[in-house]
C-alpha cells in the first residue's frame, strides 16, 4: 500500500477513473477523447484544479493538460474575488497595494466602449 | 504540491486573455509577480491575436521598447489611439485613384483603379501609438487617391516591397484576372493571398463577384471563389481580414433593384472551410439583414475599414448620407456571439477629408 496525504479521496478516485480509461488495452484515440470530454465535462473549477494538482503530483501529463485546459476556460471574464474563493487563495496585499494595484490594472474592467455591455 | 510558477504560466495563465490576465495580477502577490513576466504577455498575445500578428510586431520598431504587456493592454484598450499626420512621399506612375491596397507581409498591393487627372492629396493620417513613422517615411511609393474622372479601368497588379532597400512599384504579371474594375475592395490573407471583391465593372455594371490570387506562387492565378449566394453587389465597400482566414465586407453602395443605396450591411466568410460561403452578421433582429447590434456607423461608401489585434474591425470616414459626421470610429467584433457597433473616443483632430482615399496596415497598429 502507497499512502499518498497530499491527494484527497475524491480526487484520487476521479484520477484512478481516468487512468483506467487511458489504459485500456482496446480503447482508440477517438474514444479516449470521447471519454475525457464527457468526464470533464461541467467540472467545477474548484474540482478540476485539485485535478490538476494531483495529475501534477502523479506527473500524468495527459490528464494535466486536458485539466489546465479547462480551468483556463473556466476562469474567462470571472472577477479576483471569485478567482481568490475558487482557488482558495489569501491576499496578502496592503490596503495601500490593493488600491495601487486596483488602479494599475483597471484596464482589465475599463474599455474606451461608450455604451457598456 | 503546487504547481510550479512556469507551468502555471504555460498551461493556464497564457490561454486567458490580456483582460483576463490583468485581473488575475490583482489576485495575490505570487500572481501580480508572473504577470509582470514579458514572456506570459507573449504567450498570452499571440493566444489572442495569433502568431501572424505576433511576428509582425516583434518587428516593429518600437515595440521592444513597449514590451509585451504594455503592447498587450494599448492594443486591448486602444487609449493610446490619437489623430496624427503622416507625410508620405514619391509617386506611383500612372497616377491613379479608386484603387485599392493592402498589405501582402512586408509588401503594399496596389490592385485596378482609375486613372486620374487631378492633384492627389498626398499627406496620409495615421492612427495608433507612435510605432513606425520612420518606416512608412522611406517608402518611395504615395497611397494617396483623390476623385475619379474615369480614364479606362484597369486589372493590373502592382507589387512595392516595403523591405527592399529602394521600395519602387513592380508590376505582377498574372493569369486569368478578373474583369477591370474601380472602387471594388481587397484585403491580403496569410500575408499572400489578394482578395478583390465587387466593384463597378467599365460597363457600368456592379459586381459581387470574390477573386484570389496567390503572390507566393511562381505564375500567379486569378481563381474565383465559387459561391451559392453573395451579398448584393456593391461598390466602394470595404474587405477586412481577421482571425487569420476570415474576411469581413462592410457597406459600400449596394445594388437594391434599380437603385443603389449606402448601406452599413456586414457580411463575413471563412476561408479555411471547405466550400466558403457569405453569412449575414446579425444582431438587430432584424430577418435577413446584415446590421449587427449596437450603434451602427451611418450607411456609407469609400470608407476604411482596418483589423486590429485580436479580430475587431475599426471603421472610418467615408461618403456618409445626410449629415452624419465621417470621422466617427466604430469597432466591430465579429467574434462576439452577438457581434455589437460601438464607437471609438479617440483624443486630437481627424481629418478633414475622410473619403476617396486608401489606406491599410503595413505594420504595427496604424491606421
Amino acid at each position: 500500500m502507497i499512502p499518498l496525504p497530499l491527494i484527497d479521496g475524491r480526487t484520487l478516485a476521479r484520477v484512478i477513473t481516468y487512468l483506467n480509461k487511458h489504459t485500456e488495452d482496446d480503447a482508440s484515440d477517438e474514444a479516449k477523447r470521447k471519454f475525457d470530454e464527457e468526464f470533464l465535462y461541467g467540472m467545477e473549477v474548484g474540482v478540476l484544479y485539485d485535478a490538476a494538482l494531483a495529475a501534477n503530483y502523479l506527473d500524468i501529463g495527459g490528464l494535466f493538460h486536458e485539466v489546465c485546459q479547462r480551468i483556463a476556460d473556466g476562469m474567462m471574464n470571472k472577477s479576483v474575488e471569485w478567482v481568490r474563493k475558487t482557488f482558495h487563495i489569501e491576499s496578502e496585499f496592503t490596503s495601500e497595494e490593493e488600491v495601487q494595484i486596483k488602479k494599475e490594472y483597471a484596464w482589465a474592467w475599463e474599455g474606451v466602449d461608450s455604451n457598456a455591455d | 504540491m503546487q504547481i510550479s510558477d512556469e507551468v502555471l504560466a504555460l498551461k493556464i495563465l497564457s490561454r486567458l486573455t490580456p483582460r483576463d490576465i490583468a485581473s488575475v495580477g490583482s489576485v495575490c502577490r505570487r500572481l501580480y509577480e508572473l504577470t509582470k513576466n514579458e514572456d506570459l504577455w507573449r504567450m498570452v498575445c499571440q493566444n489572442a491575436w495569433g502568431s501572424e500578428t505576433t511576428r509582425v510586431l516583434e518587428t516593429v520598431p518600437g515595440a521592444k521598447r513597449l514590451g509585451w504587456g504594455r503592447l498587450a493592454r494599448e492594443l486591448t484598450t486602444l487609449e493610446a489611439a490619437a489623430w496624427r499626420k503622416l507625410t508620405v512621399g514619391g509617386a506611383v506612375e500612372p497616377s491613379r485613384c479608386n484603387f485599392s491596397a493592402c498589405a501582402v507581409g512586408n509588401r503594399v498591393v496596389l490592385f485596378g483603379g482609375e486613372g486620374v487627372n487631378m492633384q492627389p492629396m498626398n499627406d496620409t493620417f495615421c492612427v495608433g501609438p507612435e510605432l513606425h513613422k520612420s518606416r512608412m517615411a522611406t517608402c518611395q511609393s504615395e497611397l494617396s487617391a483623390s476623385w475619379a474622372l474615369g480614364q479606362g479601368l484597369l486589372n493590373d497588379v502592382f507589387v512595392l516591397d516595403l523591405d527592399a532597400k529602394h521600395p519602387t512599384w513592380r508590376e505582377i504579371s498574372s493569369l486569368a484576372p478578373p474583369l477591370p474594375r474601380s472602387w471594388h475592395s481587397s484585403c491580403t490573407l496569410d500575408g499572400t493571398k489578394l482578395i478583390v471583391s465587387g466593384g463597378c465593372a467599365d460597363s457600368g455594371v456592379l459586381l459581387s463577384d470574390t477573386f484570389l490570387l496567390d503572390l507566393s506562387m511562381e505564375k500567379p492565378i486569378w481563381r474565383e471563389i465559387p459561391v451559392a449566394w453573395t451579398p448584393p453587389s456593391r461598390l466602394g465597400h470595404t474587405l477586412s481580414v481577421y482571425g487569420g482566414r476570415k474576411i469581413l465586407m462592410f457597406g459600400g453602395l449596394a445594388k437594391s433593384g434599380p437603385l443603389r443605396f449606402r448601406s452599413s450591411d456586414v457580411f463575413t466568410m471563412d476561408l479555411s472551410e471547405e466550400e466558403p460561403c457569405w453569412r449575414c452578421v446579425t444582431g438587430s433582429g432584424m430577418p435577413g439583414a446584415g446590421n449587427p447590434g449596437g450603434i451602427a456607423p451611418p450607411p456609407r461608401l469609400d470608407h476604411v475599414a482596418v483589423s486590429l489585434p485580436g479580430g475587431r474591425i475599426l471603421v472610418f470616414g467615408g461618403s456618409v448620407a445626410g449629415l452624419h459626421s465621417a470621422s466617427q470610429l466604430y469597432i466591430l467584433d465579429p467574434t462576439e456571439e452577438k457581434p455589437t457597433w460601438r464607437i471609438l473616443n479617440v483624443p486630437g483632430r481627424p481629418p478633414r477629408f475622410a473619403w476617396g482615399h486608401s489606406t491599410c496596415v503595413v505594420e504595427g497598429p496604424e491606421l
